[in-house]
């Protein structure tokens, strides 16, 4: 497993996997791989925060719902661009980081728990009440959304479509991600988890650090909750809310945090727990409490340092 | 000219004066001690150096400039480097990547969020030459919470000096170490850039009088007397102050390795 030619040929194997899989999957399971790959990119955002700078977030949801209502609002009033209202949705998501993190990146452990907490619930409220504009609890449907301006129906219409563009998107998303923890910026911030006295010492802004990271997971997440609006065309205030950050949290828990490959896979078990769980049991939600505390108590660490049988973030 | 000048400088908490109107001047390239009995105020006028403890009256100045107001990671990249009276490092890190963070930092590139950390050569050469420097070049790839206290305290040095500092504070930093490790750390800072300003809280006297060119003495936040080290040795006001002897060898006997020093915090 730890052969080097492994690790190599692992991620390329993976992708072939991945592009191969509407040939491999049924229409209703390549529907939830795609969901898999949006909350993976979501979750992976959330190990930015969690694993790699040490700040534990309950309000991962924020970027995802903000952006997914910008998302869902451009597409309803103005044009349903795929292009277009994905960058609407990164730039609302950004924005809110810069706002609600300039506040949480000031406090510390359970005080910055509880502050995000409160700024995914305002969101959450926001979204539920403010009817004219986000069509209240009964959130807002959303048409089909195109690649080209014009285009009739098009590409995204399909599951098949929509998978390769999730596919696409979710590449380049998780590209990025890796670049950013394994630069100078991604070893600051593990500097920051390690000792933030030290990094003080030696002449790092750490709070301006911080807010960089928030943003940065933040328009990752935003960038999530686009695609996951444009997908389920449909948007409500639960996106933004706690179950939302929770999920997430679990996904980087599971998964293993400080990994980035293990929040996705944690995405893609609970994902898949969920769906064939709540086929088969009246009470899932308690098989899958049940089931997620087995996987943390018998692999503390997670998926990803289970698997691979070594430190991840040395 | 002076590296570090204090005046006036002073600490309150509510009625306790931790550290009272000190004026104080370092000069380029001293070695400068700083002694006193526990409690004397020591290591809370370096937390005021250093910027993590705002002081209640006076000002510190960094060569011309007046830092009483910069925020610690300020002063940092003005020059003021320190290490910990407990050793402070990275400890899930390589010992590289200890001195890499600092380093990247001061080569201004510890914004870049794309290149990979070992695409910046010039910043990993850095560390690298650090490490032989500071005598650790073997153990670049262990995790720094391996390292022996000894080590550990090489690796600051080196994490220090990887920020060019001007002024580097130096918090009893023998305190635990065998006899053999002290004089290997003796060595050390010898074997510093003359240019750079040492400041040091030391209790060992033994390293104190070997190393320092200049000794100050600090009693219930005072300063007691400035001079060379042979001056202070004969201070009748030191000895008396400092254990109410007139006996200058009970004074300056080496402390018991490992005892509990400097009771400020």
């Amino acid at each position: 497993m730890n052969a080097p030619w492994v690790r190599r040929a692992l991620p390329a194997l993976v992708l072939v996997l991945l592009a191969a899989a509407p040939f491999l999957l049924n229409g209703f399971r390549l529907r939830l791989l795609t969901e898999v790959l949006i909350f993976g990119l979501l979750a992976a955002s959330l190990d930015l925060l969690v694993g790699y700078t040490g700040l534990t977030s309950l309000g991962h949801a924020l970027g995802f719902g903000v952006s997914a209502y910008a998302t869902g609002i451009v597409a309803t009033r103005l044009i349903a661009n795929a292009s277009l209202t994905l960058l609407a949705g990164v730039a609302a998501a950004v924005l809110v980081s810069l706002v609600t993190g300039a506040l949480a990146v000031r406090a510390r452990g359970v005080y910055f728990l509880m502050l995000t907490l409160a700024f995914g619930q305002l969101a959450f409220s926001l979204a539920d009440t403010w009817t004219p504009v986000t069509g209240g609890s009964n959130g807002l449907s959303l048409p089909v959304f195109q690649l080209v301006p014009g285009a009739e129906g098009g590409l995204l219409s399909g599951v098949v479509g929509f998978y390769y563009y999730t596919l696409v998107a979710f590449v380049l998303g998780y590209a990025a991600l890796r670049r950013v923890v394994s630069s100078p910026f991604g070893l600051a911030l593990v500097g920051i988890r390690e000792n933030e006295a030290r990094m003080r010492a030696v002449g790092y802004a750490v709070q301006g650090y911080k807010l960089a990271a928030y943003c940065t997971a933040g328009a990752l997440a935003g960038y999530a909750g686009a695609l996951y609006a444009q997908q389920q065309r449909f948007v409500s205030p639960g996106l933004a809310g706690f179950e939302t950050s929770a999920l997430a949290l679990v996904m980087v828990i599971i998964g293993g945090r400080g990994t980035l490959v293990g929040p996705v896979l944690g995405a893609g078990v609970v994902l898949l727990l969920r769906d064939e769980l709540s086929t088969r049991f009246e009470e899932w939600q308690l098989v899958l409490g049940v089931v997620f505390i087995a996987i943390v108590y018998f692999l503390p660490r997670g998926l990803a340092a289970a698997l691979r049988q070594r430190r991840a973030v040395a | 000219m002076n590296v570090l000048t204090l005046e006036g400088l002073g600490k309150s908490y509510g009625s306790l004066v931790a550290v009272d109107a000190v004026d104080l001047a370092v000069a380029e390239g001293a070695r400068h001690a700083l002694i006193g009995p526990n409690g004397a105020g020591k290591t809370t006028l370096f937390d005021m150096v250093g910027g993590r403890t705002r002081p209640t009256r006076g000002r510190i100045l960094l060569g011309d400039a007046d830092i009483t107001r910069r925020t610690e990671h300020e002063r940092a990249r003005l020059g003021v480097a320190k290490t910990f009276q407990h050793s402070n490092l990275f400890d899930g890190l390589s010992v590289l990547d200890n001195v890499v963070m600092a380093v990247q930092r001061d080569a201004g590139v510890a914004r870049s969020p794309w290149r990979s950390v070992g695409a910046h050569r010039e910043v990993r050469e850095r560390a690298g030459e650090l490490l032989s420097r500071l005598g650790l070049p073997d153990r670049a790839g262990a995790s720094a919470g391996a390292l022996s206290h000894g080590e550990r305290r090489q690796l600051e040095v080196a994490v220090a000096l990887a920020t060019r500092p001007r002024l580097l504070l130096l918090d009893e930093p023998v305190a635990g170490m065998s006899p053999a490790e002290s004089s290997a750390f003796v060595e050390l800072v010898r074997g510093l850039p003359p240019e750079l300003t040492v400041l040091i809280i030391e209790h060992d006297m033994d390293v104190v009088f070997t190393l320092a060119t200049r000794v100050s003495v600090l009693h219930a936040g005072r300063l007691l007397e400035e001079g060379t080290p042979a001056e202070v040795r004969d201070s009748a006001t030191v000895q008396e102050a400092y254990l109410g002897t007139q006996d200058a060898d009970d004074i300056f006997l080496t402390p018991e390795p490992g005892a509990t020093r400097d009771g400020a915090r």
